[in-house]
Formats: structure tokens, sequence, C-alpha cells
């Protein structure tokens, strides 16, 4: 299936509140906002190149206040990727990803070619609830990659999104369009080191 | 799980001592462990309501969360199946002073213990949103949390997930209205605040739209009857009023509906219409439809309907010119009108135009194109009523309803 589309869908899960839309509208259009604005659902799209042509990042921005099933299967099936995302200021979040994880296992069967980054954002704040280290036991434990961002300061956000994209094996893909992102793409350095993947 | 009111009053008294400042009250989750334990023991058959919700292990996150779901797992949502449609049907509405008189009334047709649920939830929604410079939950926010708590469609379809954020439209205006919505019944405003006689005719979309026209009909009914009356042969309308007064009124109106502009019938003649049977059952309609009407009458040129009725206008004028013009036409109308009555079917309302499907659906978006469409088969569809009349003349019950229709018209 994922080949048969020129889109590649990304889709943020997490629960509410933790800046799932903060790290999109980051990445997306590389501003923050101190907002405070629960999201119903929202899907943005970038070109990305992908095989040596272009194609669709496709990002869908889920709600993380209350589940709706059907949508939430929905999504996941018609993912491609997914990023799990909590906040190191809440343990809880933590705990509410576990279920989420469950439904992408059942929904798509082996998950281990299925890229899917855990990301414990809000990595600027201090009251830390969630230790580096449990992000990367979860991450371990479910075999998947992870990642330390901050929307805020624009921490890793790139890179995470490039990252997530290196993990399809299937295809080649890269943020960058004949080299016109350089911007994003020296960000991309930074990367090693703040993440790891498992 | 079944509705049980305690439940809903600990946690707000909860949240209102202990919560109400939290930042993200209720958008943030708590624990789902947490929140099915406090659920189990709540509505453990052994010990109902058993349930120390000031023990340590619980916080402000897990009651909100377990209030969600608890209001998501009832077999119904509070706010209906039933009315899930049109609710969001009000909410797709251009008219910002429609979707709030529309959901109005419809918060009126809930069933009485879900209003007062629904009532009772509202009123803390708006007591924590008047906090919402600490906890940043704003009616807005609010709505995006409790839209789907209090609202959802009784299939998931995928449609159903497009209408998601007109359920939290819903929702917020049930929040920013809600003294209007739950202090004032709408029939209140029924007698009272009847628009002046001018606007009537256009007022007269919107409920057709909202299908709930039988009360606006007796109202309107009432003035045109006693204008009809003072003005035209009062013979025909004097019999059929000894045989049949309740259709006869209603039905002359449709007829006559554009001289209404033109003479105002003293406001007390609406007053005797309480007693009739329609208006007792149909009451909060009423209410409802009255309330539209002096909404739209508000805002009319400001907004979108302001077309709507613009093209209406024009097609009533143009229905009325004939009649006024050639008085044998006029007669004519009143004759077959007679005639249909007197066999015993009060279905005589001349329709303008053929009686609306009876579909819930869209209204909003149907009229326009229903006016513009029917306008110019004015004569067809004058047609069509007489065929009608003369098939159905037989069928007293159905007289109501496409009366109604028509003069909605």
């Amino acid at each position: 299936m994922p080949e048969q589309s020129n889109d590649y869908r990304v889709v943020v899960f997490g629960a509410g509140g933790v800046g799932k839309s903060s790290l999109v509208l980051r990445f997306v259009k590389g501003t923050f906002r101190d907002t405070y604005i629960p999201t119903v659902e929202d899907t943005y799209r970038q070109v990305i190149s992908c095989d040596k042509s272009v194609c669709t990042l496709q990002i869908t921005d889920t709600t993380g206040s209350h589940q709706f099933p059907a949508m939430q299967r929905l999504s996941i099936s018609k993912g491609h990727a997914f990023i799990l995302v909590y906040s190191i200021t809440s343990k809880q979040s933590l705990e509410e990803l576990k279920p989420i994880y469950q439904q992408v296992l059942a929904i798509k069967g082996n998950v281990e070619a299925i890229p899917i980054m855990l990301v414990g954002n809000k990595s600027d704040e201090t009251l830390r609830e969630v230790e580096t280290k449990d992000g990367e036991a979860q991450a371990n434990q479910w075999k998947c990659a992870f990642m330390e961002t901050s929307a805020k300061t624009n921490h890793n956000v790139t890179e995470l999104f490039q990252e997530l994209l290196n993990l399809d094996k299937k295809r080649n893909m890269s943020l960058n369009i004949d080299g016109k992102r350089s911007g994003k793409q020296s960000r991309a350095e930074r990367l090693k080191g703040k993440c790891s993947v498992m | 799980m079944k509705r049980d009111s305690s439940l809903v009053r600990k946690c707000i008294n909860y949240i209102e001592t202990k919560g109400i400042s939290q930042e993200g009250v209720y958008r943030t989750v708590g624990s789902n462990i947490q929140v099915q334990k406090l659920l189990n023991a709540f509505f453990d058959p052994t010990h109902p309501g058993d349930v120390d919700f000031h023990s340590s292990e619980m916080d402000v996150k897990t009651i909100t969360s377990a209030l969600k779901f608890y209001l998501r797992s009832l077999s119904e949502p509070l706010m209906t199946y039933s009315l899930h449609r049109d609710l969001i049907c009000a909410a797709k509405s251009d008219n910002l002073d429609t979707r709030l008189s529309e959901i109005h009334s419809l918060s009126y047709k809930l069933p009485e213990k879900n209003r007062e649920m629904v009532e009772m939830l509202i009123k803390h929604l708006i007591n924590v949103c008047s906090h919402s410079d600490e906890n940043r939950m704003t009616p807005s926010n609010m709505a995006v949390i409790f839209g789907p708590t209090l609202m959802r469609a009784q299939e998931e379809t995928v449609a159903a997930m497009l209408d998601i954020k007109f359920q939290n439209i819903v929702v917020e205006i049930l929040i920013e209205n809600c003294k209007k919505i739950f202090s004032y019944v709408p029939e209140d405003s029924t007698a009272a605040p009847v628009p002046p006689p001018r606007i009537t005719p256009r007022k007269r979309q919107p409920i057709t739209i909202s299908k709930r026209p039988p009360r606006v009909f007796q109202a309107l009914s009432h003035d045109h009857f006693h204008t009809e009356n003072g003005q035209n042969d009062s013979p025909i309308a004097a019999a059929e009023v000894s045989t049949n007064p309740v259709p006869l009124q209603r039905s002359r109106p449709l007829g006559c509906a554009p001289q209404l502009p033109r003479d105002p019938p003293p406001r007390l003649a609406l007053m005797p219409r309480p007693g009739s049977r329609q208006d007792k059952h149909s009451e909060p309609n009423a209410g409802r439809i009255d309330d539209t009407i002096q909404r739209s009458d508000s805002s009319a040129a400001a907004n979108g309907e302001s077309g709507v009725y613009v093209s209406r206008v024009p097609s009533f004028q143009g229905r009325k010119v004939p009649p006024k013009g050639t008085p044998a036409n006029r007669e004519a109308d009143c004759d077959g009108l007679t005639r249909t009555r007197s066999a015993g079917g009060p279905i005589c309302r001349p329709p303008v135009r053929p009686p609306e499907p009876p579909s819930r659906f869209p209204a909003s978006l149907k009229i326009p194109s229903a006016a513009s469409s029917e306008a110019p088969s004015y004569v067809a569809s004058k047609t069509k009523f007489f065929e009608n009349a003369s098939r159905h003349g037989t069928s007293p019950p159905a007289s109501p309803s496409s009366s109604t229709s028509s003069n909605g018209k």
C-alpha cells in the first residue's frame, strides 16, 4: 500500500496538551505560538523528495483530548509513519501513548517495518517528570526510535521529521529538495547524539 | 452505562473546589487505569456511589477524564441521537442568530432529564471557563473537548467525523448563551415578541427550514384570518369557521399572506390561539419559531439570510399580484378553497408551492435553491395544489401539515 500513493502520510499521536500541534506547526511553518487551542484534527502537506522524485509529505495532527476510535483507526490504517508524542513534564502523557501504540500494533501487524518515533516534547521545560532514559527505555521496548524535542526552542524538530523519513527503508526520502532547504539541513547535522535509533 | 446524575454532581463539585484554575482542566487526560477504577467503584452494584473523591489517588485529571468518559459511554449521548442531525444543521447555518435560536429551541426538545443534566454541565463549564486566564480553557477550547462528549452521531461514519467541528460549535453556543438558552424558554417569547407584520412573510422562511412550521402558522393565520375577514368576503370565511374553525384560519392566511404587511392585525388576535389543540403540544416549537423570526428579523439585512429572504420576497409578491389585479382569479381561488373544505378536507390552503419534503437535512442549504426554483413555477405549483386538494380533500389529517408547509413558503 505505501508504494501505491504519492503521498507519504505521517500521523502524530499523543495526549492532550503535549505539543503535537506545536511540533507540527514549528516544522511546517517554522513558528511557535504560545496559544492554547485543542485540536480537532488538522492535516498539513509539504513537498519532499522521495526516491529522486518529489512526493507530498502529509502530516496529520490528531486530537489528544479524547478518542474517536473510528477516526484513530482510520488514521492508523492510512498512515505510513507515526510520531508518538508525550510531554517530559507529564508521566501521564507517556502512559497515554501505550494504548495508541497497541492500536498501531494491532492494525499494522508487524510494527518493525513501520517508522515510529517516540518523542518527548517540551525538552526546554525544567519541571521534568520523565527522564530521558525513561523515554529511551520505552522506545527500546517498543522497538522504535526516540528523540526529545522542543517546539518552543525549535530543538530537534526538523531532525525529528527527517529521521522519521530515514527510518522508512522502502523509500529514500529527504526533506530537502535540491538543496532548497539548506537551513534545515544544517540543523539536521546537529541531530547526532540527540537522537538514538533503536 | 445508565445515566446517574450523582456521579456528574460529584465530579463537578470536585472540579469546582479543587481544579478550576488548573491549566488545561478537562483537556489534559488522566490515567486510564485510575479512571476505570473510579468508575468501576462508583458503579459497583454492591456499594454504588461509594467512592472517596478526596482520597490521595484522585486528582483533577482523573476526575475530569472520568466525567468525560462516563458521558461518552452513555448508551445515548446527552444531546441525543434524534436531535443530532438537527443540531448539526443548526450549527452549519451561516446566520449566527439562526444558529442560536435553532439550538435554543432544539435544546427544549431534549428529554427533561437530559436537559437538566446538560444545563448543569454547561453551567459548570461556564464557571470553569470564567477562570480561563488561569486554566486557559476558553469556551471555544472547552467546546472542542465537550463537543464529542455531549454529542455523537449514531454511526461513526466519515461524514460524522467531518461534522465533529460542528458539534463543537453547538457546544460552544450552549456555553456562550447558556443563560438565554436555559433560563429563557423559547415559548415565553411567543406572545409578546410577535414580529411586525411586514416582516412576517420573510420570516416564515426560516420556519419552514426548521421543519417545525405548525405553530407559526397558527399565529400567522390568526392575523390573516382577521385581516381577511375585514377586507374580503366574510361570508365564505364565516361559513368555514363554523364548520371547521381551526383549519379555516390556517388556510386563509396562506392565500392572503401577501396582504399581511398592509394590514397589521391587532396583537390581541393572537392570544386566543393557545387554546387550540395544536398549541398544547407544540409550545416549544412555537416559541422557537417566534424566536427565529425575531432573530432573523433583526439580522436579516446583515447576514447571509438576507439573500434568502430577498429572493423569496419577490416570489411572494409575484404570487400576490395576480389575485389582486384580477379579482376573478382571486374569487376562484377562494372558491376552490371553500369547496375543498366543505368537502371535509381542510387542505384548502393554496399551497403556493408543493409541501416541503419532511427531510430534516441541510435545510439551510436547501432554502435558497428551493426558493429560486419555486419562484418560476408558481402556476405549476398552484395547479399541483388544486390537484392535491381535490385528491386529498377527504383526508383532514393531512391538511394541517400541508397547509403548514405551504404557509411556510
